[in-house]
């Protein structure tokens, strides 16, 4: 179905991420004022606190689900860009994403070079694919808070599908428009299975 | 010499085993560090969220032009920085100027701007010498690198753009990610 809705609206998704944030800040102040409390209880920890925490730092950047910032920047290699993203494509694997095996064909790409990317509309698509058995749930009041949770977190799933497959089809099109360069082709390859697996996540949300 | 009492010790010792427990917790992650101004990103969060709601207003009566001025006026802001305000303040900052930028491109004949210039308002928006690692993967982040690989697709300069989108991809990757595992789907 064609996507009516105006580009020019915010990722919903992450403006609701972003009040959050922005409600939590709003309290720092007041929190601040029992600082001391705070400092006291950490006291309680004494030293071998902070070795369990630093123990917890490299165990958890360790872990195969954790999350870790880009190791690329504008001047990164294309090895260097190729281990970031065998490096992603590894975390989501972890997280339960199903991935195509590298060297799958495109069959299914969708999108194009003409196809305007724009993670706001795509924030917003995920009510539409909210399932039935949410608004189910909602006949008792934890079942609506649940439903409520669950449909926020199918909405950040497709709005992120979404941005991620407006991203491959750009991908993909500088890649048609670089025939015989293995970069494009390659990053167009991965882009796609990463586009299809973001979509099975959100097809499968409920 | 004279030594301590034990009671001076024990306090001495619970103090500078908090102080360790608090900045090994930090290391780690699981302690995010507050920003020093946090009022300050209130007040920011505060303006812009009105300022947005008024760009919302024009875009529904069709002045898309005072839409784009009021966009334009935004970045004349005295951002603050992540250290002052946290990277919260900074994805405002992405927010504003990711929605400038689609703006203009999906309205090239309002008041139009040549593919450079418009380069170098998400080059502004990002931040001189930006790369993703410099504040917390979110989706406005994302959007404007994006963005800007499109404007570098509209000059020639593929391998850029390419190169932006990755890291667009990337960071939407990342929030996938964390959603799923949130999540549990």
């Amino acid at each position: 179905m064609p996507d009516t809705r105006p580009s020019s609206v915010r990722p919903r998704a992450a403006v609701d991420a972003l009040e959050n944030a922005m409600t939590s800040t709003s309290t720092l102040a007041a929190r601040r004022r029992g600082g001391a409390a705070i400092w006291l209880a950490a006291a309680l920890g004494l030293g071998l606190g902070a070795l369990s925490g630093c123990a917890s730092k490299q165990a958890y950047s360790e872990a195969p689900g954790a999350e870790a910032p880009p190791m690329y920047d504008q001047g990164s290699s294309l090895d260097e860009l190729e281990r970031a993203l065998a490096d992603e494509e590894r975390r989501l694997r972890s997280a339960g994403v199903r991935l195509p095996a590298a060297g799958a064909d495109l069959a299914g790409v969708t999108g194009g070079a003409d196809a305007a990317y724009s993670s706001e509309d795509a924030a917003s698509e995920a009510p539409e694919s909210a399932p039935a058995e949410v608004a189910d749930a909602s006949t008792e009041p934890h079942g609506r808070d649940a439903a409520k949770e669950r449909r926020r977190e199918c909405s950040d799933v497709c709005g992120l599908s979404a941005s991620i497959c407006d991203l491959e089809g750009h991908i993909c099109g500088l890649a048609a428009r670089h025939p015989g360069e293995d970069r494009y082709a390659q990053v167009c390859e991965r882009a796609s299975g990463d586009c299809r697996a973001a979509r099975e996540a959100c097809d499968g949300c409920s | 010499m004279s030594r301590l009492s034990p009671a001076l010790a024990a306090v001495i010792g619970v103090v500078v085993g908090g102080l360790l427990t608090f900045g090994g917790l930090q290391l780690a992650g699981f302690i995010a560090a507050p920003p020093a101004k946090p009022e300050l990103l209130v007040t920011l969060g505060q303006t812009l969220d009105a300022e947005h709601q008024r760009v919302d207003v024009l875009l529904g009566k069709g002045d898309t032009a005072a839409a784009l001025a009021a966009l334009e006026a935004l970045r004349a802001l005295d951002w603050p920085r992540a250290g002052e305000a946290g990277d919260t303040a900074v994805a405002l900052r992405h927010d504003v100027y990711g929605r400038l930028l689609r703006l203009r491109l999906d309205n090239p004949g309002v008041d139009g701007k040549a593919p450079a210039e418009l380069l170098a308002i998400a080059d502004e928006g990002l931040g001189a010498g930006f790369t993703p690692a410099d504040v917390e993967g979110n989706a406005f982040t994302a959007r404007l690198l994006g963005i800007r690989g499109e404007i570098l697709e509209r000059l020639g300069r593929d391998d850029e753009a390419l190169s932006a989108y990755e890291q667009a991809l990337d960071i939407n990757r990342a929030l996938l990610q964390r959603a799923l595992g949130e999540g549990g789907t």
